[in-house]
């Protein structure tokens, strides 16, 4: 395995200079390839966000399947009516649905995250925000048995003393390297001046392809608590979902999205963390410019599930409207998590 | 003269690896080619970079009196950012530090788009989005306001303009932690992130509320 390091840049590479039928020249094709490398790793595109909360039980999702290696996880506090000396901590466990790391002390997973989060005691509020950031390792993760080609479920506990938690953040982070042990990655350096065009081209192509279709871009996503704050579905035919999808009595949230105009209709995964109450089954449904995709729930006996097989397409425009509904078949469903995610 | 970077569209060549891969071992590398590839490079770092940011499901009943942003500047600093969470005078929520990327090759930065459905039950139903370097709002920072005098939900969007002075560096260099001692990072370096802060209030008591806040990068014009 060879790394070599490259900074976030972007060279501009103008068409004029590499007209048709031209000679390219060895540093245009050096400086193809640190763009290339900027295209596919970047800009990665998922994320989560937990709002701010006194403790509880939050998940959050992400596809490891892309050209990201680390995911920031960011925690901050601030008191609740007075400044005190109290903490907030919160705990983190990721799985794969087979394989899970945490919630306690793992080598696995940044130490840092289990130590208590103290804010100020300036006397404002937002003074004294605390701030702890952490970078969760795909790598280290995938050593610990979980599998790199499904969804990885993050799961934070949140528990304060007088204290919020602000938010709870979690983002891919650019790659800082190219490395030979990745499918893509294309090292400048191979392209010297005067020297022959090798097979370290085909890095170039794969580097591309990896821009296009490494990519997850997530569109939605709503973290409530499992325990107490997390939405309720009684309606026995899809309807608006009362709670965090709700804009007023029979009108469902509407969220406005940015969608990827790689080619083509955009194209997402979606679904929920969800249980039923007893036998019972569900659904919900997004709706979007282009049209509405259903997601049968089937029962879970009272236990969280995680669904996310619905498959739908955004429209091909640089703005759409989704919202979601659901239904119960009897019961109550209950929904603790959305997620929609790109499929490139 | 008129430069370009890329046509605006992906274009498809074929697959690499393949028997037909224009970059396959021993073949010529024509201009043209390389035109091609530096356009949808260019198009994919651009399109990549535009992604939701955060999204909220909204605040309800805001009922707080602020005549705000009259005078622009110096209500970024007024607005009541401490304000005690639940309290129905205002809402602030701080929306996270993301990374901020220029638009491809640009050296422009994306417009930092907040879109909300918003009414009033009188006055002016306002949302505030400020981006800093953390800590609180400033004067300076820039700023968008999107207000609505809608007795129903309607929706509003407002962009937000940042430039390469707007952006603060964040150092990543993880150790490997399942080793003892910790090993090096497999890699670091340093990118640019940037703190959002949303506010929301209403002008004269009345009722302000918003559903479906969302955040999200957009491409420049």
């Amino acid at each position: 395995m060879t790394t070599r390091h490259r900074d976030l840049t972007t060279p501009a590479l103008y068409s004029q200079t590499r007209p048709s039928r031209g000679t390219v020249q060895a540093s245009q094709s050096a400086a193809l390839a640190e763009l290339a490398n900027d295209a596919a790793g970047g800009h990665p595109a998922q994320r989560a966000t937990v709002l701010r909360n006194e403790g509880g039980t939050f998940c959050c999702y992400i596809w490891p399947d892309t050209t990201a290696i680390y995911y920031a996880v960011r925690a901050t506090a601030s008191w609740k009516t007075a400044p005190v000396f109290n903490a907030s901590s919160v705990t983190l466990a990721v799985t794969d649905g087979t394989t899970t790391v945490g919630p306690g002390a793992s080598p696995y997973l940044p130490r840092d995250l289990l130590a208590p989060i103290s804010p100020g005691v300036s006397g404002a509020r937002l003074d004294d925000f605390s701030m702890r950031t952490v970078y969760v390792q795909r790598d280290s993760l995938v050593a610990a048995g979980l599998s790199p080609s499904v969804p990885w479920r993050f799961t934070f506990v949140v528990t304060t003393v007088a204290t919020y938690v602000e938010a709870i953040e979690i983002a891919e982070v650019s790659r800082f390297a190219t490395d030979t042990a990745d499918t893509y990655g294309a090292d400048p350096d191979y392209y010297q001046p005067r020297s022959i065009i090798d097979d370290n081209v085909v890095a170039i192509g794969k580097t591309l392809e990896a821009a296009y279709d490494l990519q997850r871009r997530t569109y939605h996503a709503v973290s409530l608590d499992e325990v107490a704050g997390h939405d309720h579905v009684t309606s026995g035919t899809y309807a608006p979902i009362p709670g965090s999808q709700l804009e007023s009595a029979g009108v469902a949230s509407r969220w406005e999205v940015r969608p990827r105009l790689m080619g083509g209709v955009p194209t997402v995964q979606f679904g929920v963390r969800y249980r039923t109450t007893g036998a019972h089954t569900g659904g919900v449904r997004i709706t979007t410019g282009v049209g509405t995709y259903t997601l049968a729930l089937p029962t879970t006996g009272g236990a969280w599930v995680d669904n996310f097989t619905g498959v739908g397409y955004l429209a091909q425009a640089t703005t759409d409207e989704i919202h979601w509904d659901a239904f119960s078949s009897a019961g109550t469903l209950s929904i603790a998590s959305y997620w929609i995610v790109e499929t490139p | 003269m008129t430069t370009i970077t890329t046509a605006g569209i992906w274009i498809d060549l074929p697959t690499s690896g393949g028997a037909a891969d224009r970059f396959r071992a021993d073949q010529p590398l024509g201009a043209g080619l390389v035109q091609i590839a530096s356009s949808n490079a260019e198009f994919a770092c651009r399109e990549n970079n535009l992604r939701t940011l955060w999204e909220h499901p909204g605040f309800t009943d805001i009922d707080g009196t602020l005549s705000l942003f009259g005078s622009p500047s110096s209500s970024v600093l007024e607005f009541p950012w401490d304000a005690v969470p639940g309290s129905s005078a205002v809402g602030v929520a701080y929306a996270g530090a993301h990374r901020m990327r220029g638009y491809g090759s640009t050296g422009v930065m994306p417009r930092i788009t907040i879109s909300a459905r918003l009414k009033a039950g009188g006055g002016t139903a306002g949302v505030v989005l400020v981006a800093n370097a953390g800590g609180r709002p400033q004067p300076s920072d820039p700023y968008v306001v999107i207000g609505s005098t809608s007795p129903t939900y309607e929706r509003k969007t407002g962009t937000l303009a940042l430039t390469l002075g707007n952006v603060f560096s964040r150092s990543i260099a993880p150790l490997v932690e399942d080793t003892t001692p910790p090993g090096e990072p497999i890699e670091n370096g340093v990118d640019s992130i940037v703190h959002l802060w949303v506010g929301v209030w209403n002008s004269n008591a009345s009722k302000t509320s918003t559903r479906g806040m969302t955040i999200y990068l957009g491409a420049p014009p």
